[in-house]
């Protein structure tokens, strides 16, 4: 759905923002930067909705930081 | 309560070596936002459809494309992609040492903490902290590049006290200075208007202490929550009363100075709650602002 | 420096729409220094680089993102999501309103007071998070010249909190070229102390050692970076792979035109040309 068929798009809609937006690695979601939620482990960035997909399923970021320290 | 490493590297440049350890230097204090249905109330989750025919496709089945022009997509796949991921190493590599002031503080995106990996052999807490301090006594940064999870990195390796620090760094392109852009232009300012403003601005000056500012939005979000968590409903803060309309940019600056200048015989009266402190009164409160510290 | 300005075609501004233009700012509001107002528009002043991607189906049909409730799978339009916050472990939210949330700080929200002005090179680097451009709105950009000057000529950088997208901001204003900007800061409590991660304290060090590293930071000694070391790497090769791929007509899928519109069907104006617009928009009218 375009933004321009939604009437006053709230400023943390996901898609919103501009080409300064935020675009989730995990998912390729634009979200702006606010929202932004970084995984315990590593650090690295990730869209409000994949942090919540991601902690239902126990597991931080992408699989890869399964606990532990890292193995780069 | 030590934070744990998120990754383990060696600082090598010449015949330095330097096992060391990173930590995340930031503390995210973002209320965590969620996106919820209005219905249910459940944070939603997302799904990957095909616009004409509504088939689902998930994610494990989904393939990234670069769109190079309207309705035109180039499709790349998993293994081209992986192809272009870096080496995995764990080699901080340092190119180049430069003066501080050769990478401008616009330059950088992420600060992290280096500390000794003191587990992977004799004598490298004493490298670590012989490479901070020659760091800086060299007042000196180093360029280092870094693979960190199938990620390249570029950042700055710098020194923070005893200790060192890598500051990732934004790409080429990312930062737009001042300089690629022209300023607003219009009729020259009067002589004694910029007089004026000069000294309002040395009766506001002061020195930079970062503990005298708190984050007060963020507790009383919390409190708005909690009460609505509740079903109660929190009194709206009183409305600033609006300010009087100065006729002139003149006049202004004139009041301005004046109220200044008064502000330095007593506690100025501000209508905000006053967390900061009036510029001019000489006994800097610290006890209180460590206070609020503890509660937010 | 009194001189008056040449009236000269340096550069005209660009032609672009006042609207898209401002729908682009981050914030709009007012800096106050005393009682001096100065109307301003807030933009960014970093730039995304690299590649962006686009989900496809496994033939190259460009994906479209739904999202559905996890109760029951079904499917929440866009007009029914909603922003809300946890409360406890057992996955309650709260719902929350814009409007809730922007009555906390009214004060703060539209209005930026510069209080104090400190040395612009006392802020540690390692404080510095996001860059914004301010630009004059109103009629005229009068006050906004007199602010940038003194600012520029005492060295100086405005301190001020607000609050934008219902998170409090603790921001340094800089001018540079007649121009203001603002950098956010991190507050103090963000940012980790060696202590709070548990790092050792120094023990003594080996006098040579430092003295052997030293030498060696020497012979790596540079007066500049060079600019190919802040490359995007990794973009470079993807933008490589991606040319060449088109080159050879390899995996090129027409997905017609109306398939291209994505989650953003206008084409945004490039943010260059919007600042440089936004800096000159208040020059012609006073």
């Amino acid at each position: 759905m375009s933004r321009s068929q939604r009437e006053s798009v709230p400023w943390w809609a996901p898609g919103e923002g501009s080409p300064e937006s935020e675009t989730c690695p995990h998912c390729l979601g634009v979200y702006v930067y606010e929202l932004e939620v970084r995984c315990v482990d590593c650090d690295r960035p990730m869209c409000p909705v994949c942090a919540v997909a991601l902690r239902r399923t126990e597991v931080r970021l992408c699989g890869e930081c399964g606990g532990g320290e890292a193995d780069g | 309560m030590a934070a744990r490493a998120i990754w383990k590297g060696v600082i090598r440049f010449d015949a330095v070596e330097v096992p060391v350890k990173l930590y995340a230097a930031v503390e995210d204090r973002n209320v965590q936002f969620r996106l919820l249905d209005e219905e249910s109330r459940a944070p939603v989750r997302q799904r990957m459809v095909n616009p004409a025919t509504g088939d689902e496709v998930p994610f494990t089945e989904t393939k990234k494309g670069y769109e190079a022009e309207r309705g035109t997509f180039v499709v790349l796949e998993d293994e081209e992609l992986e192809e272009l991921r870096p080496e995995p190493s764990r080699d901080i590599e340092i190119t180049r040492f430069v003066p501080p002031a050769e990478i401008d503080h616009r330059w950088y995106e992420r600060p992290y903490y280096l500390g000794p990996d003191a587990a992977s052999e004799q004598g490298a807490e004493r490298d670590y902290f012989a490479l901070a301090e020659a760091l800086a006594r060299k007042d000196r940064e180093g360029v280092a590049r870094w693979t960190m999870r199938q990620k390249e990195y570029v950042g700055a390796l710098r020194p923070e006290g005893d200790y060192l620090m890598l500051v990732t760094l934004r790409h080429a392109g990312e930062v737009i200075p001042a300089s690629a852009l022209e300023a607003p232009g219009g009729r020259a300012l009067a002589a004694e208007e910029v007089e004026m403003a000069e000294k309002l601005l040395s009766a506001l000056e002061d020195d930079f202490d970062p503990s005298r500012y708190q984050d007060d939005y963020r507790g009383r979000v919390l409190e708005l929550i909690a009460a609505m968590a509740k079903g109660r409903k929190l009194a709206a803060p009183a409305a600033a009363p609006p300010k009087a309309e100065p006729e002139s940019l003149a006049k202004a600056l004139e009041a301005s100075l004046a109220q200044a200048r008064k502000g330095k015989k007593a506690p100025a009266t501000k209508k905000a709650p006053a967390k900061k402190k009036a510029p001019a009164t000489k006994a800097k409160k610290k006890a209180p602002s460590a206070k609020e510290r503890s509660r937010g | 420096m009194a001189r008056p300005r040449a009236k000269r075609r340096a550069e005209a501004a660009p032609r672009i729409d006042p609207g898209a233009a401002r729908a682009r700012a981050f914030w709009s509001g007012t800096l106050t220094f005393g009682l001096v107002s100065i109307p301003v528009y807030l933009y960014p002043a970093n730039r995304r680089g690299g590649v962006s991607l686009r989900m496809l189906a496994p033939d190259g049909t460009p994906l479209a993102r739904r999202y559905y409730s996890p109760e029951t799978g079904e499917e929440v339009p866009f007009e029914s999501l909603v922003r809300g916050y946890e409360i406890g472990e057992d996955g309650k939210h709260v719902l929350v309103e814009d409007e809730e949330l922007a009555a906390l700080a009214p004060e703060k929200s539209r209005e930026i007071d510069l209080r104090r002005f400190v040395p612009a090179d006392s802020i540690r680097p390692l404080y510095f998070e996001r860059a914004y451009f301010w630009t004059p709105a109103g009629d005229s950009n009068k006050a906004y010249r007199l602010l940038a000057r003194v600012m520029e000529r005492t060295g100086r950088a405005g301190i001020a909190t607000f609050v934008m997208r219902a998170k409090e901001y603790l921001i340094a204003i800089f001018a540079e070229g007649g121009i203001l900007r603002a950098e956010t800061l991190r507050f103090a409590g963000e940012v980790r102390t060696p202590e709070q991660i548990g790092l050792p304290e120094k023990p003594e060090v080996d006098r040579h050692t430092v003295r052997r590293f030293e030498k060696a930071i020497e012979e790596l000694g540079a007066e500049a970076l060079d600019p190919e070391e802040l490359e995007d790497a990794y973009g470079k090769r993807l933008e490589r792979l991606i040319a060449a791929k088109r080159k050879r007509g390899e995996g090129v899928v027409e997905a017609g035109e109306g398939a291209g519109a994505g989650e953003d069907a206008d084409e945004p104006v490039d943010l260059m040309n919007v600042l440089k617009w936004s800096l000159k928009s208040a020059e012609k009218r006073r």
